[in-house]
């Protein structure tokens, strides 16, 4: 399959979005009630979007419990989500490496979860 | 705060909307409320107009988060954010908008209700916002 390639100014820029954690399964502190993660999308553009809904799927049918918010980088300035939250972030998804990279961001949120009573699922 | 997980859409935290029912109830405009499924309701304006309203709880409701929930739920005419501590983007506000669909807390929708243009309905701080995106 070839790789989608959006051009911005001339420079060709691979699709792909972030994936950060926040809230009280990340915390010492907390007991959690959920597993929140946040994806944070390039653009308010439909591949952009849609890119973020799939990785949000992926991550949904594999985290029992999780809590998957979709912001763009301008929602999440609006929102201060980030600060707000004390968001971390646990990687970078490319469209064209999807399943690879979100098996990363799965292995990270294992590693940073402070609970293990939120079972993670291994599809 | 609210939560949702595996399932689709985003279930109330208390499992009902029985603050957005009774205000609804409660509205001169609304001349009946049914509930469909899934925080979808039928909404007949006096007048007879019928809104399809989906409520949902999430942290924040963006653009991405708009384009799932209308290929899950198909056509909605307005999109309630129920939770005091959640909200919805300006570039999400804008979006439904400008496909003719209402994005707003309760308190916006019971002011966009008297509208027959409820869609367009913005508050002071969107109006002025809006206005600085060059977005009108």
């Amino acid at each position: 399959m070839g790789r989608k390639i959006l051009l911005t100014a001339g420079v060709a820029v691979t699709l792909r979005i972030e994936v950060f954690g926040f809230g009280s399964a990340f915390a010492k502190h907390d007991k959690p009630n959920d597993i929140d993660l946040l994806i944070v999308h390039s653009v308010i553009d439909r591949p952009s979007c849609e890119l973020a809904i799939a990785c949000k799927r992926w991550l949904l049918e594999r985290i029992a419990g999780a809590d998957v918010t979709m912001l763009s980088r301008s929602e999440v300035a609006h929102f201060r989500f980030i600060e707000m939250t004390r968001a971390f972030c646990l990687g970078t998804v490319r469209k064209a490496q999807i399943d690879r990279d979100l098996m990363a961001v799965l292995n990270e949120v294992h590693c940073n979860l402070q609970f293990d009573v939120l079972p993670i699922s291994k599809k | 705060m609210a939560s949702h997980s595996l399932g689709f859409p985003w279930p109330s935290h208390y499992g009902h909307f029985d603050f957005f029912e009774r205000k609804m109830e409660q509205h001169q405009k609304v001349a009946s409320l049914v509930v469909e499924s899934g925080g979808v309701y039928r909404l007949v304006r006096v007048g007879g107009d019928t809104l399809r309203v989906f409520i949902c709880e999430c942290y924040a409701f963006g653009v991405a988060e708009y384009l799932e929930t209308t290929s899950q739920l198909d056509q909605l005419n307005a999109i309630i954010i129920n939770s005091a501590w959640c909200g919805y983007s300006p570039e999400a506000k804008r979006q439904c908008r400008d496909e003719g669909v209402g994005l707003f807390r309760i308190g916006e929708f019971m002011g966009a209700l008297n509208r027959v243009d409820y869609w367009a309905y913005l508050t002071e701080w969107e109006e002025k916002y809006f206005l600085q995106q060059g977005w009108q």
